[in-house]
């Protein structure tokens, strides 16, 4: 038996000579963040929708808790909350009339789930309907609609869409609190990359229909190019003493403006008691990382 | 399950002015009915009990209700996919056909409380006017035929429902039922009338298929199949196409 929650095989959508998901074979392992990057078009919200069962795929397979859900969809998506895109809900409806709906058709209604969940969510405005709310209160209903049943899967399109930085950070903080408290897995697509880098322990990047890449959150930060800036002033002093110590110009080091040192950071601290040892002062000694979104620009252009 | 079903959509109708307005619309059969009476009386004429009730069953069957239906619908079968809720529900898991299952039989429910409505306010305005020929037995037979003139209404009407989930817009469905109204007026006292599947319920339902060559059968089976059309290609509609975001 896999350890993966999600597995997709060679999973393909193709609209008449459009293909929009081009064979893809995506792993998701058990209590794991896996965050779906990729520009507008690039197949994130199809594919997904594959996985709920809104869309056919074209041909290949999906299999969620090692089952295929072509024939096992009652046992499956009892187990899954999704948002997606923006949550859809009965706009003349309170918040609490709306989860009441879809918790008597799953035949789960608890009235006291309904009132913890929101909750939890923060959504206390009892009386509004849902037609007066923001884009944040919906988001956040959409959210406590998806979790309310206690599922082990969510499948979250763009939730944090159109938020303010105050709720996306308390969005945030609720998708970690719910993997560590519950053991839940997260399919998460963004394009909000610095939310992607906080939250995803997993990165899978799509572009044109393509899972160009899968990426750890560990493995990114070795990917991403670092490099140690130092500023000195006697460059031609700190040029001898790096040669000395047999680095190369150019390769292991840059003379600019600043000394740019792209390997050997754990030797920073020798280096600069080298460096004043011999009388150069350092006025700056920072190690440098790309952050993610030029990583991505480097990897597919701009998101 | 079924009976959560009903039970949500009555709440999904909170707060919504749809259902006043179907009822309220319910009431124009009864208040032209009342004018006509009002003008027969002042020619010295009179509009019995049961001519009364016969005439609101005929508008109500073959012409108002075509159009409310209609509306209905369109509203109970569309609402999904203009609030984007249909994703939602059909991920909760519910299979298609238990949701289709769901909304036909709301719609059959919501269909028989607009019949039952807009016959009790016939007869009140019959009764509040002051008109003879006032008898339980008139009353009760009436109310028969135009309960099940209401049912097999609602069978011929499942090919709009098709049309609704696929058009997803009102004003299609409006020149539809429209387009149906006028065709029950051309054929309403031709020889094949009985052949029209929605003018067919009001004269199966009247017992008026005695004024034709036709036998009860081929009536009731056109009915029948346009069900059963109707309902097919909607679930297969339903069943192919790829739930709208």
């Amino acid at each position: 038996m896999t350890k993966y929650i999600i597995e997709t095989t060679q999973l393909t959508k193709k609209y008449k000579k459009t293909t929009v998901v081009n064979n893809i074979n995506m792993k998701i392992e058990k209590g794991k963040i896996y965050a779906l990057l990729g520009r507008n078009g690039a197949g994130k919200t199809t594919t997904m929708c594959m996985l709920l069962n809104l869309i056919k795929p074209t041909s290949g397979q999906i299999h969620i808790f090692n089952k295929n859900t072509q024939n096992h969809q009652k046992e499956i998506y009892k187990k899954i909350g999704s948002i997606i895109e923006t949550p859809g809900f009965y706009e003349n409806l309170t918040a609490k009339e709306n989860l009441k709906i879809f918790t008597k058709i799953r035949g789960d209604y608890n009235e006291n789930q309904i009132q913890k969940v929101l909750e939890i969510v923060n959504l206390k405005e009892e009386n509004k309907k849902y037609k007066q709310y923001s884009l944040g209160m919906k988001q956040r209903l959409g959210i406590a609609a998806a979790i309310i049943h206690k599922p082990e899967l969510l499948i979250l399109d763009e939730p944090i869409n159109g938020l303010d930085p105050v709720s996306i950070r308390e969005i945030r903080k609720l998708l970690q609190k719910l993997v560590k408290e519950y053991n839940l897995t997260i399919l998460i697509s963004s394009h909000i990359l610095n939310e992607i880098e906080h939250l995803a322990d997993v990165i899978g990047v799509m572009d044109h229909g393509k899972l160009i890449q899968e990426i750890t959150r560990e493995d990114l930060h070795e990917k991403t190019n670092k490099k140690l800036l130092i500023e000195v002033d006697n460059k031609d002093l700190a040029k001898k003493i790096l040669t000395n110590k047999g680095l190369t110009e150019n390769i292991d080091y840059k003379i600019k403006d600043e000394i740019e040192l792209y390997n050997h950071f754990n030797d920073r601290s020798t280096l600069n008691k080298e460096f004043i040892n011999n009388g150069i002062n350092v006025n700056r000694l920072s190690l440098e990382e790309e952050n993610l979104e030029e990583y991505f620009t480097n990897l597919i252009g701009e998101i | 399950m079924l009976t959560n079903f009903i039970e949500m959509e009555f709440l999904k109708l909170k707060r919504s002015k749809i259902f006043l307005v179907t009822l309220l619309g319910c009431l124009v059969i009864p208040f032209l009915l009342s004018g006509e009476f009002l003008y027969m009386q002042s020619q010295g004429n009179q509009l019995l009990f049961d001519l009364f009730l016969s005439e609101s069953n005929l508008y109500f069957l073959s012409m108002f209700g075509v159009v409310l239906f209609a509306v209905i619908a369109n509203h109970l079968f569309t609402r999904e996919y203009n609030e984007h809720t249909l994703k939602s529900i059909l991920t909760l898991p519910v299979s298609k056909t238990k949701y289709l299952t769901g909304k036909f039989s709301m719609y059959l429910l919501w269909i028989l409380i607009l019949s039952i409505f807009t016959f009790l306010s016939s007869s009140l305005c019959f009764i509040l006017l002051g008109g003879d020929g006032f008898t339980w037995t008139i009353f009760f037979k009436m109310f028969k035929e135009l309960i099940f003139g209401s049912i097999l209404l609602y069978l011929a009407m499942s090919p709009l429902v098709f049309l609704s989930i696929l058009m997803k817009n009102s004003v299609f469905i409006m020149i539809a039922s429209a387009g149906i109204v006028f065709g029950n007026m051309l054929v309403y006292g031709k020889v094949f009338a009985p052949l029209f599947p929605w003018i067919s319920p009001f004269i199966i339902s009247a017992g008026k298929l005695g004024e034709y060559t036709y036998g009860t059968l081929t009536p009731s089976l056109i009915i029948l199949a346009t069900f059963i059309i109707g309902v097919f290609i909607t679930w297969l509609y339903t069943y192919k196409s790829d739930v709208p975001l």
